[in-house]
């Protein structure tokens, strides 16, 4: 895995002979993409944000079925810091923000043995207290000046005003991890972190290229009986196609919008019930700011508790089928756009298990 | 725009803060509010405002053993909601019910999915759990 190369510092080096522009032009050409799931070329996003005051490493990572941040602070944090670094020197920051979500607070020791020993520029480690809100761009700024995890309109964005109403650059933990590999003469922009969980014999974190197909990833984690994919709980999900490929362009064309924690279901699992607890899922995690989510997604849930004790009435399934356009076109950040998609989808391919539900 | 208040308590985090006060005393009483709400120059509601979106923060006293049962898509379809079932059982409680020594709650993505299902106890982690192994647990606990 290229993700767990050690790192001596080397490619910092190698980064600060070139000029700030030079190095964010390197970083364009290369194609690196955004790693926390907008696919937001990176390059692009540092020259917007120069010349930042403020650089935001995101690690609140809480998406279901998605644990590849665990894996990099776990298997090589190095190359991260050194990734920060070369961020911030290309930026012109003096500070960066680190921040963590509560589980993983157990890093902080570690990460800050790293960056006293290896840093040169200035990393405060932030720990969160339980959002998943806090994973998107703007409630982490919310969240670091101490306020409500709630989002903020965009624009402006935070590269034009972002933390304390200055230049922000807020990147994910993976794509800060990919910057020093840029130097390297194997890099590959299209290789990520593919997490893979549920029926399978090996579940874990595996790097592969964008636009592998389905089967190749299946045959290699040792799928058992793959019945229906989902692609984390914001992402969508799929009956199992041997020769679907797993980009994000591919994934739009079905509808689906295209997350790197895959979860595989065997015929044994109940669609519906795994759209149940998605629903619980962003029931309990949104913030309560727009309406049409926390009402929409209270009231999902409401009629999904429902099957456990009887089959729904038309009236019922057809009240389930406008609130999944109504929670969308109401909602003002991405939580509240993507909550709906994975039941949207499970209605599309999956008619004939939801159809025996009602009455 | 911003608030002055925001601005001039940079580098001093009301997160942190909190999290110190959660720490030491399992819960964020009033008068921590009242203070926090002096040392950073913000009202007591701004502060509740903040305490009251953050899951970790409590308002109240809470159990001597949180245990936390994951609950979402992976760990529900390989059982979580079993497992949330049998614990209520073995403790005789129901979920979400307050009691001295323990409360069962469920709870969101740990980021465990390859281990699930998963559960912690104040913070400790239990993964790859099954009704043997809960039990088990439950008895080391000491919680039956």
């Amino acid at each position: 895995m290229q993700i767990k190369r050690k790192t001596n510092f080397e490619n910092f080096k190698v980064a600060k002979k070139l000029s700030p522009e030079a190095l964010i032009k390197k970083v364009e050409k290369s194609g690196l993409m955004g790693r926390g799931g907008a696919n937001f070329p990176t390059g692009l996003k540092w020259k917007m944000s120069r010349p930042a005051k403020y650089l935001i490493c995101n690690a609140d990572e809480s998406e279901p079925g998605r644990f590849k941040d665990k894996f990099v602070l776990d298997n090589n944090p190095e190359i991260v810091i050194e990734g920060i670094n070369i961020a911030m020197y290309a930026l012109s920051t003096k500070q960066c923000f680190f921040y963590l979500r509560e589980e993983f607070k157990k890093y902080k020791e570690k990460l800050e043995k790293i960056i006293k020993e290896k840093s040169k520029y200035k990393i405060t480690i932030v720990i969160g207290a339980g959002s998943y809100i806090c994973g998107e761009e703007t409630a982490i700024l919310n969240s670091i000046e101490g306020k409500r995890a709630e989002t903020r309109h965009k624009p402006p964005y935070p590269s034009e005003r972002g933390l304390y109403d200055e230049k922000t650059c807020v990147n994910n933990i993976e794509t800060l991890a990919r910057i020093p590999l840029i130097f390297e003469d194997d890099f590959d922009n299209e290789l990520t972190l593919f997490s893979v969980s549920g029926d399978v014999q090996s579940p874990g974190v595996y790097e592969e290229r964008q636009g592998i197909t389905l089967k190749y990833l299946a045959e290699k984690v040792g799928a058992i009986d793959p019945y229906a994919i989902f692609f984390g709980a914001s992402g969508g999900c799929i009956p199992f196609q041997q020769d679907l490929i797993l980009s994000y362009k591919e994934m739009e064309k079905t509808g689906n919008f295209f997350q790197t924690g895959i979860m595989f279901f065997n015929n044994e699992k109940s669609v519906p019930d795994i759209c149940r607890s998605i629903i619980q899922f962003f029931n309990e995690e949104n913030c309560g700011k727009c309406l049409p989510c926390r009402e929409g997604n209270f009231r999902l849930l409401q009629l999904f508790q429902v099957i456990l004790k009887r089959k729904w009435t038309k009236e019922e399934f057809q009240i389930i089928q406008d609130l999944i356009d109504f929670v969308p076109n109401g909602s003002q950040c991405g939580l509240g756009k993507s909550s709906t998609i994975a039941l949207k989808s499970a209605i599309k391919y999956f008619k004939n298990e939801f159809d025996k539900l009602i009455e | 725009m911003l608030k002055y208040s925001y601005k001039i308590n940079f580098m001093k985090f009301l997160l942190e803060y909190l999290q110190k006060i959660q720490n030491k005393n399992g819960f964020i009483s009033e008068s921590d509010i009242l203070e926090a709400s002096k040392q950073f120059q913000l009202s007591p509601a701004e502060i509740f405002e903040t305490i009251s979106s953050y899951e970790k923060f409590n308002l109240w006293t809470t159990s001597e053993k949180v245990i936390k049962i994951c609950d979402s898509p992976i760990c529900h379809s390989k059982g979580g909601e079993n497992l949330i079932k049998l614990a209520e059982k073995l403790l005789n409680t129901k979920i979400g019910t307050y009691n001295k020594k323990f409360i069962i709650e469920s709870c969101q993505c740990l980021g465990e999915c390859d281990k699930g299902p998963v559960m912690t106890i104040n913070d400790e982690l239990f993964t790859n759990l099954n009704e043997e192994k809960l039990k088990q647990i439950f008895k080391d606990q000491k919680l039956i």
